[in-house]
C-alpha cells in the first residue's frame, strides 16, 4: 500500500500504455487485416494506411489520471479490522504490541497525473519523458485527544521518469520491446504536516512522501502477440539505489502482469488484464517518524518493516480510438489476492484514464 | 530466471527483423478475400472441401503474413480448406501471386488464377493485376485470360474491378 507501489504501477502503467497505444488501432495486426471485408479494403485509403505505419509522428503525448485508494488492513492475507489495530490506550487495559497502534490510517486515496511525451529515433528506439503530479490524502482515527478523526494531505510533483524503449524483434506475429529508464527524485521526502505526534508540523509518514529519493531504475520487457490473439506480457522491475537524505530506501518493485485486448471493432477495443505484484519493506528508517519508548512507531505507516508484499490485481478496461491520432482509455481494476507485510493497509480498487496522442 | 523464461518465450516466438509494408498487407488481405468470388473449373461439385493451393513466391515477411491471415480468417470461412505453398516447391497451384516477373515458373500456373502485384510485374496468364488509383489500392480483370483458364468470377467481384479485354503495357 505504500506510495512506492503505487509509483511502480504508475511508471509500469505509463510505458506500457504508450507502447500499447502505439500499436492499438494502426490496422498493423493480421487479425485486423484477416477480419477486413472486400468493401472495408475497398473503402480504404493507402494514403491513411501508409501514414499509419510509416509517416506517423515521431512525438507522442500522453496525459493519464491514476487513482489508488487503500481500505482496510491485512495481515498476511487475514483480514483484521481498524479497531483490531488501532490500540484503546493503557486505561482499557489492552497490551500494547507491536501489531496496535494509537494513530490509524483508515483510508489512503492517491492521484497522480502523469504528462509524458514520448520521442521515436527511427523504427527501434523510443525515449519518454514522465512528470508526474501527485495529490494524496489519508483519513486517521487515533486515540490522541484533539486528533481522533484527521485528515493529512500532501501534494506535488513526483519522481521524474526518463526511459528508453528499444524493440528487439518484430514480425508480422509479435514484438518485443525493452524498456529502461531512470527516475530521478525531484519528488519531495520532507512533507511535514500537523499529526498527534507533536503540537504543529511534523515530518510525515513515508506514504504521504511526494518521491522516493533516491535515484531508482525501471526496466521492463514487454512482449506484444498481435496474431488471431492480441495478447501482451509484460515483465517489469523498480531497482532501487543506495539511501535517501532521511536514512532509507524504498523497496524494489517487481511486476509480471497480462493483457488480452478484443476485437470487436476497430474503433472500441476492450481488454482484461492479471497483474503479479511483489514489493520489498522499506531498508533503513526516518528517525524523525519515532516516538521514544518500547514501541517507537506510533501508527502502522511509520514502521519500514510493515510495508510490501504481494498482491495480485484484476483490471478491464476498454480503448476508444477517437480520431486516427488520438486514443481515450479507461480502466478499473481491483485485488483479487492481497498477501502484505502486515498490519498494513490493503488496496481497495484502482482507475485510471488515459488520453494519447501516439507516434 | 523468470526473465530468461519470458526471454525464451518471447524470442521463440518472435521470428527473426521481418517486417512487411502496409501495402503488401492490403494485398494479402485482398488475395484471401478474392478466393470465395472465384470458382475454379477443376472444382468438383460433389466434393466441396477438395484443398485450395494458393502459391507464393519465395518472400518470406509476405508469406509469413499471408499464411497468418490464412490461419485466422473467420469469417467468412473459405468453403475450401486452404493450402499456401511456396511456388519454387508447389507441384499444383489454384491461386499464383506473383511480386515480381517469374522465371521459369509458369508451367505450374496453368488453370490457376494468377494476381500480379503490380502491373510492374510481368506475366502473361495474369488474371487479377493490383493498381494504385487515387491512393486507394484497386485491381483489374484480365477477360482475356479469365477466358482462356476457364475459372469463374462472380460478379460482386467484377462490379469493383477495373475490366480490361487483354494485359495492358506495364
Amino acid at each position: 500500500m505504500s506510495l512506492g507501489k503505487f509509483r511502480l504501477g504508475l511508471w509500469a502503467l505509463t510505458a506500457l500504455g504508450l507502447i500499447y497505444s502505439g500499436s492499438s488501432f494502426a490496422q498493423s495486426t493480421p487479425s485486423e487485416f484477416a477480419e477486413m471485408s472486400l468493401t472495408d479494403l475497398f473503402a480504404m485509403s493507402i494514403n491513411d494506411v501508409e501514414k499509419s505505419a510509416a509517416q506517423h509522428s515521431r512525438w507522442s503525448v500522453a496525459l493519464q489520471r491514476s487513482s489508488v485508494e487503500f481500505k482496510g488492513y491485512l495481515d498476511g492475507d487475514d483480514r483484521i479490522s481498524d479497531t483490531d489495530v488501532l490500540w484503546a490506550g493503557p486505561a482499557s487495559g489492552q497490551p500494547r504490541t507491536d501489531k496496535n497502534f494509537p494513530v490509524v490510517p483508515d483510508k489512503i486515496v492517491q492521484t497522480a497525473y502523469l504528462l509524458s511525451v514520448g520521442y521515436a529515433f527511427n523504427d527501434k528506439w523510443r525515449a519518454y519523458v514522465t512528470v508526474p503530479y501527485l495529490e494524496q490524502a489519508t483519513d486517521h482515527i487515533s486515540i490522541v485527544p484533539n486528533y481522533n478523526t484527521f485528515k493529512l494531505k500532501t501534494s506535488g510533483v513526483g519522481d521524474t521518469l526518463v526511459s528508453t524503449s528499444y524493440r528487439l524483434a518484430d514480425s508480422a506475429l509479435s514484438d518485443l520491446w525493452l524498456t529502461v529508464g531512470l527516475s530521478i527524485p525531484t519528488g519531495s521526502i520532507d512533507e511535514e504536516g500537523d499529526t498527534p505526534r507533536a503540537p504543529g508540523d511534523q515530518q510525515l509518514p513515508y506514504t504521504m512522501q511526494l518521491g522516493s529519493g533516491t535515484y531508482d531504475v525501471p526496466i521492463e520487457l514487454n512482449y506484444h502477440a498481435k496474431g488471431q490473439h492480441d495478447i501482451s506480457l509484460a515483465l517489469a522491475a523498480t531497482i532501487r539505489s543506495g539511501t535517501n537524505s532521511r536514512g532509507y530506501r524504498l523497496g524494489n518493485n517487481y511486476l509480471l502482469a497480462g493483457r488480452y485486448k478484443f476485437n470487436f471493432s476497430n474503433i472500441l477495443k476492450p481488454y482484461i488484464s492479471i497483474g503479479v505484484r511483489y514489493s520489498d519493506s522499506i531498508h533503513g528508517a526516518d528517525t524523525a517518524l519515532l516516538v521514544p519508548g518500547a514501541y517507537p512507531y506510533p501508527a502502522p505507516i511509520t514502521n519500514p518493516d510493515l510495508f510490501g508484499g504481494t498482491k495480485i490485481g484484476a483490471q478491464a478496461g476498454i480503448i476508444w480510438r477517437m480520431s486516427d491520432r488520438y486514443r481515450l482509455a479507461a480502466e478499473i481494476g481491483k485485488p483479487i489476492y492481497q498477501n502484505l507485510n502486515g498490519p498494513q493497509t490493503k488496496e481497495d480498487w484502482r482507475s485510471s484514464i488515459l488520453l494519447s496522442r501516439p507516434f | 530466471m523468470l526473465l530468461i523464461l519470458v526471454l525464451s518465450i518471447a524470442f521463440s516466438a518472435t521470428s527473426a527483423d521481418s517486417t512487411i509494408s502496409k501495402l503488401d498487407k492490403l494485398k494479402a488481405a485482398y488475395l484471401l478475400n478474392f478466393i470465395p468470388f472465384i470458382e475454379w473449373p477443376n472444382t468438383p461439385e460433389d466434393k466441396p472441401l477438395t484443398p485450395l493451393y494458393i502459391c507464393l513466391q519465395d518472400s518470406a515477411p509476405f508469406d509469413q503474413f499471408f499464411r497468418t491471415l490464412v490461419n485466422i480468417k473467420s469469417e467468412p470461412k473459405p468453403k475450401r480448406e486452404l493450402y499456401v505453398a511456396r511456388l519454387s516447391d508447389a507441384t499444383h497451384c489454384d491461386l499464383t501471386y506473383f511480386h515480381r516477373s517469374p522465371s521459369g515458373e509458369n508451367s505450374l500456373v496453368e488453370g490457376s488464377v494468377v494476381v500480379l502485384s503490380s502491373a510492374q510485374v510481368s506475366q502473361k496468364d495474369a488474371t487479377i493485376i493490383f493498381y494504385l488509383d487515387n491512393e486507394k489500392l484497386r485491381f483489374e480483370i484480365v477477360m482475356s485470360n479469365i477466358k482462356r483458364s476457364g475459372i469463374t468470377i462472380s460478379s460482386e467481384l467484377l462490379k469493383i474491378a477495373k475490366i480490361t479485354q487483354r494485359i495492358p503495357e506495364a
